[in-house]
């Protein structure tokens, strides 16, 4: 039987959680200084902080997302919200930038929140569809008041929040940072982070251990839809505007960020740490890649190899297999005969 | 009384009916249907017939192949992508006749097969979730579309999109009778060792490892054969749009994922079939000519079709319970 090597080395390394995190933060590292080979103008001061500004409009839903998938579940509508968030944003934040408006937007992202959550926890209505049928609805609902047109303003503040600068270091980054301390918290040391890690390893554990699971389910897609809604905000001041389908290029993004991140798709683990650094990542890789020059096709293909690799990457069995085949290799002598199994032995 | 010759109570047959989660489907199919009739002048007839076909077609042979996958509890987001790409490497070529046409589908086949084998490899061999490795390929999948095709634009073979969308014998519509094959195909492959196998894994991976069946191998054909659906309905998408377009597959995993669960098929694996799903793909379609028939606007449409999916999914869940609770009696 072939020996499942895999308990030593750099794989190893890897398979720890805080490594990992950390290894995804030291290749982002290497990633833009490497960059500086092919142009002077890669690796610059200006361009981390333009990545970094970037990435700040996607941690929030990193953040809203990967408490979803800790508990084992999924947020597809956050597109949605994203783009209805954005439109209410522009419409009604622009003209009349009062508490009462921006209140009534949470209310709406909580209603959201509360649908989904219902759904999914009363109706038993598998998370994937339901927040699927949540985008659809919520488009519609979108387009349905808009009629298809969107006012292309956005409200003072927003745009000087997202456009502006602070001691010369634009403020997204300070947002970012906040985020990356204030969600990590959250997510890892606060009562209600716990239970989310409780219920995402074994919810019928928790469920007999006096959880609140349909609750706690529930409050977790209200942060979600809170978050999602929030971004749609950040977007309409970051770029003056809204649009219909503003957050549809945001959804398979917060899943990417929160799988690369290191959390189990599955549930039960996962660290915020990991979801910004995969963030950053994703977010450098696409930078660099556009700043090379290729064509739009050749841009989108390469992300999506990356994402292969890191992925693979960190899996125990690439390497399994790597060493099989190695040892496959050497069990061919000079005359491309097998090696008896003897030989074979002596090499491991 | 002796428990071994006890036999179990026959539930009613009536209520039996209702844990199936396709007949659910059915039935919403024909409610829409008629109301869809009741709206529109020459419902019935073979030109109106024909267009709801062609209309559904790639749907609905796109939510077979999810099916399987579905089924074996595994997931597959790279759908829509793969779809497109079939559909711009028909379209970039236009090919005129028929030994052009047959070396460019051969070619598409090819390619679209290759991709579901690397799915399959990086899903059953590598260990990476499905989820995560399909995100990857349809990312990459939509790029080599944008590189094959830019922008929207092409032409595809006419000898596809007159040929596929017209009737035999000028009545029969073409869909229809590729649509019937499809189901045979299924038919034939739900009662294959690897058809079963399918289920099993789907059901319970753990005890189908240790029943001996070799779920790595399982699990990487199950994206090859799902792939040779997308490829089939990658051409019939290019024949009901007759151009090529590689920046249409969001909307469409999403319906496909639609389809697939109307039709009542289990999203955890091991329950339900292809022919839910394909009615699935039919209602989503109907829907849409029936609000309009009714004279909805179709701003509203996508709130209906979300609606309608959650209706039917907690509705198929109510029926198995209504099911389970007849067995009891």
């Amino acid at each position: 039987m072939k020996d499942v090597k895999g308990t030593k080395g750099f794989s190893t390394l890897l398979q720890n959680k805080f490594g990992y995190i950390f290894g995804i933060y030291v290749f982002t590292f290497i990633l833009i200084m490497g960059s500086k080979i092919i142009s002077p103008n890669f690796g610059t001061w200006s361009q981390v902080e333009s990545i970094v500004v970037i990435s700040s409009l996607m941690v929030l839903i990193g953040f809203g997302q990967g408490l979803v998938i800790l508990l084992g579940e999924l947020d597809l509508s956050i597109g949605s919200i994203i783009s209805l968030s954005g439109v209410l944003t522009a419409s009604w934040l622009s003209f009349d930038p009062s508490f009462n408006n921006f209140f009534n937007i949470i209310l709406i992202l909580i209603l959201i929140g509360l649908i989904n959550g219902i759904g999914i926890t009363m109706l038993k209505v598998p998370s994937f569809i339901m927040t699927l049928a949540m985008q659809m609805i919520i488009a519609g609902v979108a387009l349905g008041i808009t009629r298809g047109t969107v006012p292309g303003t956005s409200p003072l503040f927003l745009e000087k929040l997202m456009t502006g600068k602070w001691m010369s270091i634009p403020i997204p980054v300070f947002i970012l940072i906040v985020m990356a301390i204030v969600g990590t918290f959250i997510q890892s040391q606060s009562i209600l982070g716990r239970k989310l890690y409780s219920i995402g390893s074994n919810r019928t554990a928790s469920h007999l251990a006096g959880l609140p699971v349909n609750l706690i389910i529930t409050v977790a897609f209200i942060i979600s839809s809170i978050c999602a809604g929030l971004t749609g905000m950040m977007l309409v001041g970051y770029s003056g505007g809204a649009t219909l389908s503003m957050g549809n290029t945001y959804l398979l993004p917060s899943i990417a960020m929160v799988v690369i991140g290191g959390s189990s798709i599955l549930g039960g683990s996962g660290n915020y740490l990991g979801t910004v650094g995969a963030a950053i990542f994703l977010t450098a890789i696409s930078t660099i890649i556009q700043a090379l020059g290729l064509s739009q096709g050749w841009q989108t293909f390469i992300y999506g190899f990356m994402i292969l690799l890191v992925l693979s990457f960190f899996r125990k069995e690439l390497y399994v297999l790597a060493k099989n085949l190695k040892t496959d290799i050497k069990g061919l002598n000079y005359t491309g005969n097998k090696k008896s199994s003897e030989e074979v032995e002596k090499i491991n | 009384m002796d428990l071994a010759t006890k036999k179990p109570k026959k539930s009613s047959s009536f209520i039996h009916l209702f844990s199936n989660g396709t007949l659910i489907a059915g039935v919403l199919f024909l409610s829409i249907f008629s109301i869809y009739v009741s709206n529109t002048n020459n419902a019935l007839s073979i030109f109106t017939i024909n267009n709801l076909f062609n209309n559904t077609i790639a749907l609905a042979i796109a939510a077979v192949g999810l099916t399987l996958v579905i089924l074996s509890g595994g997931f597959d987001l790279s759908v829509g992508s793969l779809i497109v790409l079939a559909n711009v490497m028909i379209a970039s070529q236009g090919a005129v006749t028929f030994g052009e046409l047959g070396s460019n589908l051969l070619f598409v086949f090819v390619v679209i097969l290759a991709i579901g084998a690397i799915n399959g490899f990086f899903i059953a061999y590598v260990g990476v979730q499905p989820i995560a490795t399909t995100l990857a390929t349809m990312i990459m999948c939509q790029g080599i579309a944008l590189v094959i095709m830019p922008s929207p634009g092409g032409s595809v073979s006419p000898l596809i999109y007159s040929g596929l969308t017209s009737t035999l014998f000028g009545f029969l519509p073409i869909a229809f009778v590729i649509l019937l094959f499809i189901m045979l195909l299924w038919a034939l492959l739900k009662r294959t060792s690897f058809g079963v196998n399918v289920y099993a894994i789907g059901a319970d991976e753990r005890s189908a490892t240790q029943a001996g069946i070799n779920t790595r191998k399982v699990k990487f054909l199950v994206y090859v054969v799902a792939s040779f659906f997308y490829a089939i309905a990658g051409v019939m998408y290019s024949a009901q749009t007759a151009s090529g377009d590689p920046n249409g597959s969001t909307l469409f995993l999403l319906l496909v994922f639609a389809a697939v669960a109307i039709g009542g098929t289990q999203f955890g694996g091991g329950k339900g079939g292809a022919v839910g799903s394909i009615l699935g793909a039919c209602i989503l379609t109907l829907l849409q000519v029936t609000l309009f028939a009714v004279g909805v606007s179709s701003f509203y449409t996508s709130i209906f079709q979300g609606v309608i999916l959650i209706l039917s999914v907690v509705l198929g869940s109510l029926s198995s319970k209504i099911g389970r609770w007849g067995e009891s009696q």
